[in-house]
């Protein structure tokens, strides 16, 4: 059996248990009103007098750093608290693909919550003629913020039993990974911090990183940042579930 | 097949395994027997890679640690408490570990372990919905899954009504009979007595004595009482020989009854310990 097959059992049986539990429903219904609520009434979504989804999409790292800690908390803590752990890590193979089949199984899950928001693109689409390259653009940014901030957020999940503590732990750090690009935090070092730290600085955040992909341009950067993290994670992810193992 | 050399851990201030070794030979069912807490399952997550022992050494079929992922495939653990998913129906959760074994011809794997554990009728049922005797069959066949050589069984009858325990127990001995090498926990030393090849005594995580019931028994059992009774009449002899006993009471003459007494596998333990296995 090969690392990919079994990458897909695990994957399936996780994302099949999230429809199994009100959670699936939940997070859609709060996602999706949420989204819709902040590019409406804050974004100015109408008053613009613009076609595009701009309104829509500067919104999501904030929808992110408490939605996305709510799919990752029980990611692991839901096996350490159920037992199931002791029998997956007896398992004949690494932890690597028991990592890799659940992270892309809640990827796909936030990702399909953010498809759902596919009336927005019509709608701006009947309003107005858009560019439709910027918003698939964009798309694929938010997903790519979201999958960073699931990575971060299972690795912290697995460090932990306790799924209160692994939310908390993961809103946090999403919300210092986006934090670090803060236009009032870069705007306060650019006054006296060497331009070296302000632009490091302003290159490890995410939502630097995020505007940047908004504007609808694919900037290998961008990409290869969100890639990094999500691959930095994992690979920490990995390591952590070797060290507790059923613990 | 399975050896575990002077292995110790803590947890904090708590010694759960303090310098325990045993070796389990091919084909035979070896008990751990010792009341809660002894340090049977911190044990036994040791032998199978699950927890690193501060100090010792584990060895499956002389291949090495189960650390290492190949040599773990030769084991099935069936864990203290149930380890399968609530959600999932018993067929569902059998062929999630088959195909992740990588289990050839996985479903109909599923469908024979669902036989021999009797849940045929109860396949498509969701295991949230089982009682605590069901689960544990399950919890049994989902180690077995992938054929192991050796299994690792931690107190698979804790928590399940006589019924589901008699068809544990049985099932235990056929797949003894199947030539499997199993570890089998328990506090229950009736369980013990009845399906172990050999018994290891364990309290406070030391191994006290290892042996079969009879060589245990022997050792630390203490004398036979013999109660004799004569019209209305009973006089209690302790002895370390009673067939010489009743012998020399008959001879003596008068017996309208006797009984003997055996020390059992609870003698063992009290002997060993200063308390009793039963709380
Ligand atoms: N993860 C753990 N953390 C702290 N203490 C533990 C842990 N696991 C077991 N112990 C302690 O180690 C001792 C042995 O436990 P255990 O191996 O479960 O015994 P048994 O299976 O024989 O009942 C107990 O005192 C228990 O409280
Ligand atoms: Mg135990």
């Amino acid at each position: 059996m090969s690392g990919a097959q079994r990458i897909g059992v695990i994957f399936r049986r996780e994302f099949r248990s999230y429809f199994q539990t009100p959670l699936a429903a939940v997070f859609l219904v709060i996602f999706l009103f949420l989204a819709g609520f902040f590019a409406f009434n804050i974004g100015g979504f109408y008053d613009r007098n613009q076609a595009d989804l701009r309104p829509f999409f500067q919104f999501h790292p904030w929808l992110y750093v408490f939605l996305v800690p709510a799919v990752s908390m029980r990611l692991w803590a839901e096996e350490r608290r159920t037992g199931t752990i002791e029998l997956i890590m007896t398992l004949p193979f690494g932890s690597r693909d028991l990592v890799l089949g659940k992270f892309l199984a809640a990827w796909a899950f936030t990702s399909i919550a953010l498809a759902l928001t596919f009336p927005m693109w019509i709608t701006v689409s009947w309003l107005g003629d858009p560019d439709h390259g910027t918003i698939v653009v964009a798309y694929l940014a938010s997903a790519l913020l979201g999958g960073a901030f699931l990575a971060v957020g299972a690795f912290l999940s697995a460090l932990t039993k306790n799924q209160v503590i692994a939310f908390v732990l993961c809103a946090v750090a999403c919300f210092v990974l986006l934090l670090a690009g803060f236009p009032a935090v870069i705007d306060f070092l650019r006054g006296w911090a060497p331009r070296g730290v302000v632009e490091g600085l302003a290159s490890t955040s995410a939502l630097t990183h995020y505007e940047s992909m908004m504007r609808g341009v694919i900037d290998l950067r961008d990409v290869l940042f969100f890639a990094l993290v999500i691959t930095a994670f994992l690979v920490l992810n990995v390591f952590a579930i070797d060290w507790k193992k059923s613990d | 097949m399975l050896t575990l050399g002077d292995i110790r851990k803590r947890f904090g201030a708590t010694t759960a395994v303090d310098g325990l070794s045993l070796q389990v030979s091919a084909g035979e069912v070896f008990g751990l027997l010792g009341p809660n807490g002894a340090g049977k399952s911190t044990s036994l997550a040791i032998a199978t890679g699950l927890l690193a022992a501060d100090s010792g050494s584990v060895d499956l079929l002389g291949l090495g640690s189960p650390t290492n992922a190949s040599v773990r495939s030769h084991l099935g653990l069936a864990p203290q408490e149930i380890t399968l998913y609530a959600e999932l129906t018993a067929r569902e959760n059998l062929l999630f570990f088959a195909r992740l074994y990588g289990v050839a011809n996985a479903r109909r794997r599923v469908e024979e372990l669902l036989a021999i554990v009797e849940l045929e009728s109860r396949a498509n049922d969701r295991i949230g919905t089982f009682s605590g005797g069901m689960k544990r069959r399950l919890n049994l066949a989902a180690a077995l899954v992938h054929d192991p050589k050796v299994l690792l069984l931690d107190e698979p009858t804790a928590g399940v009504d006589p019924q589901s325990r008699n068809r544990i127990l049985e099932l235990v001995r056929t797949l003894a009979r199947a030539g499997k090498t199993i570890v089998y926990t328990t506090h229950y030393m009736e369980e013990a007595a009845k399906i172990c090849d050999r018994v290891g005594i364990v309290d406070h995580g030391r191994m006290l004595d290892v042996g079969t019931v009879a060589q245990l028994v022997t050792r630390h059992g203490g004398h036979s009482a013999v109660t004799v009774s004569r019209g209305d009449q009973d006089e209690r002899v302790l002895t370390a020989d009673p067939v010489a006993e009743v012998t020399r009471q008959f001879a003596v003459g008068g017996v309208t009854g006797v009984r003997v007494e055996s020390p059992d596998l609870e003698a063992v333990f009290l002997a060993l310990t200063g308390r009793s296995l039963r709380e």
